[in-house]
């Protein structure tokens, strides 16, 4: 009995999760006439992929689609790039007093902050640099959003990592940069991967400063593209479901691929091995 | 001289780690540092390692200045109380891993690794990750990665610790044979005064960040520089009786001895003296002598192949071995004699021995 309650309990919650992506779904296939019937259909329609077919035909979706896969992978690999080595430092080098701690939390009120705050001054800046409807302005915020989140958890993985380890390797030979390469990468993988998702799924959905630093179609990502459904004459509802299935489609591929690795990133640490 | 400290001094905060500490050691000399923890040993260790800096003095290896040099730089291994292996390599990258980073050729690491995991019996194990291995193969890891690229130093921090007893004993040999065979100058630090006593050519003992005694083992057991030292070396350690000189007499509640003519000229003026004596240097016998002194047993302790024999004298407690099957119950009246010859005297405030 008890068992069955919870069963319930947990179709439930599935049900609700879930509700949302197949009423998604089913409205990018469903015709004009079909998408506000009442009672709403269910099941019983006739698919069509013309919402589909129009968004790449019509609305350059997959240029859309392109931006958003080069803007994110960009600034999560510029991220990472800086931030494993940024939390390395805060975590392993000598600091006179707790600056150490100082840095990392003002690090941290960067993220703290609204985006919305700095969008006046990113918007200055980036023109001033010509960088202003180009994939790498995009790049840029976005960086400058995950970066924090990235030090982050990463000075959490690296202060679980025994110190003897790296001592070890540095009297076996190896120098700072090797010892972080070649000893603390490899240990902290899964915890990267896992920092490394999130900044992906945070970058595709990034809306804002790709709405306002990117008034033309040279750097318009999927987001944007998808708002761009809603006119001020009619909202068209099967083209922006369409194109919502296919953006929701990374963000899944990347949270199966890493799952692995979520779970065991997310609680690394909680058992010291 | 192989490897000299001098005057290192050393502050964490307001805390004083190390203080004016200089030993040197001579090529394949097996150096112990000895002490309680917090007495600044590891922390010695790690300055002569490069892992940390001292913030004054100076460490030098085969006349070289490597006081300021990097980890790496200073052709020093080091093996860690916790192994510190790899834990992404299997047990040959961990071997080879010296090797490697000195870009040395593929053919010559896996020779290498080949010949010094045959010497330390690892062969099997050269595909198995680090987790798969036991306590003491991990160990024998951590030496086998050390000696691969035949150093200038061995550092040791507590390698045996981590080992349960029967093992720690086997590879402390194992490991005395090895240092022997590879003639390098080694550092060893514990807090386990038999490990120090049976490794060391000399021990190093420290407490509270200074350098209390540093000599061999067998002058450090019989001439202990000061109180300290005296009572850490040793087990049973060294009984020490605190007392007043009085015209050529040691005297305590229940103990009275004449000092030798020797013994008188070191203590000299002094009043407030402490009596030392090892306990293989009492006799004991359950019936009574003349010129013996009466105690009562408190506890006998049977060992097998001796007897330690715990007396209550006044206040105090006294023990000294006894040949084994020596029988005597709680309580129970018993006699002892003090080899007068053997008795060492400490000053009771400085602490200083009197010789």
């Amino acid at each position: 009995m008890k068992t069955l309650l919870k069963y319930a309990a947990a179709l439930l919650a599935v049900a609700m999760a879930l509700a949302p992506i197949y009423w998604l779904v089913t409205i990018s296939l469903k015709r004009e006439i079909d998408q506000f019937a009442s009672p709403p259909l269910w099941l019983g329609f006739t698919p069509t992929f013309r919402h589909y077919a129009g968004i790449f035909v019509h609305d350059a979706f997959g240029r859309y689609f392109l931006n958003s896969v080069i803007v994110s992978t960009g600034s999560t690999m510029i991220a990472i790039g800086l931030g494993l080595p940024a939390a390395y430092g805060l975590v392993r080098f000598r600091w006179p007093r707790d600056w150490a701690r100082g840095i990392s939390f003002w690090i941290l009120s960067n993220r703290m902050l609204p985006p919305i705050v700095t969008i006046v001054p990113l918007f200055l800046m980036l023109r001033q640099v010509r960088l202003l409807n180009s994939l790498i302005g995009l790049i840029l915020a976005d960086t400058g959003l995950n970066l924090p989140f990235v030090i982050w958890m990463m000075r959490g993985f690296i202060e679980d990592l025994p110190r003897e380890i790296e001592e070890a390797a540095l009297l076996d030979g190896e120098s700072r940069m090797g010892v972080l390469l070649r000893i603390v990468l490899p240990l902290v993988r899964p915890g990267l991967a896992a920092t490394a998702v999130f900044c992906l799924i945070v970058a595709w959905n990034e809306f804002l400063f790709a709405l306002i630093l990117s008034q033309t179609q040279t750097a318009m990502t999927v987001p944007v593209g998808i708002a761009g459904h809603v006119t001020q004459y009619e909202i068209q509802w099967g083209a922006m479901s369409a194109a919502g299935v296919v953006a929701m489609l990374p963000v899944l591929i990347f949270a199966a691929a890493a799952q692995r690795y979520f779970v065991r990133g997310l609680s690394l640490g909680a058992i010291k091995g | 001289m192989s490897l000299q400290v001098e005057h290192i001094g050393k502050r964490f905060g307001e805390k004083e780690a190390l203080r004016g500490v200089t030993l040197e050691a001579r090529d394949g000399e097996f150096v112990v540092l000895l002490g309680p923890s917090g007495c600044g040993k590891s922390t010695l260790l790690r300055i002569v390692a490069g892992l940390e800096e001292a913030d004054e003095g100076s460490v030098r290896l085969r006349g070289r200045d490597i006081t300021h040099f990097e980890p790496r730089r200073r052709d020093v291994a080091m093996v860690f109380q916790g192994y510190a292996l790899y834990p992404h390599m299997t047990v040959a990258a961990n071997i080879g891993f010296p090797l490697r980073v000195r870009h040395r050729p593929a053919a010559e690491i896996s020779a290498e690794v080949e010949r010094i995991s045959a010497r330390l019996g690892l062969t099997h194990l050269l595909r198995n990750q680090p987790r798969q291995l036991s306590g003491g193969e991990r160990q024998r890891v951590a030496l086998a990665r050390a000696i691969i690229r035949r150093p200038q130093a061995f550092l040791m921090d507590e390698p045996l610790s981590n080992l349960d007893s029967r093992l720690r004993i086997d590879m402390r040999a194992e490991l005395k044979h090895l240092q022997h065979e590879l003639a390098v100058v080694t550092l060893y630090v514990t807090h386990d005064q038999v490990e120090a006593m049976t490794l060391a050519s000399r021990i190093a003992i420290l407490k509270e960040g200074r350098l209390q005694q540093y000599d061999t083992p067998s002058e450090v057991y019989r001439r202990p520089a000061n109180l300290f030292v005296a009572g850490f070396v040793g087990s049973p350690s060294m009984n020490l009786l605190p007392g007043v000189l009085e015209s050529g007499v040691f005297l305590r509640a229940g103990l009275c001895v004449e000092l030798t003519a020797e013994q008188l000229a070191a203590v000299g003026a002094r009043r407030e003296i402490t009596l030392g004596v090892r306990p293989e240097d009492i006799d004991f016998s359950v019936i009574s002598h003349p010129g013996w002194t009466t105690a009562r047993v408190w506890v006998t302790e049977d060992l097998g192949n001796e007897t330690l024999i715990r007396l209550a004298i006044d206040d105090a407690h006294v023990t000294l071995r006894a040949p084994a099957g020596v029988r005597a119950d709680f309580d129970s009246p018993a006699w002892f004699r003090i080899r007068r010859e053997r008795i060492l005297f400490f000053d009771s405030h400085t602490t200083e021995a009197l010789r």
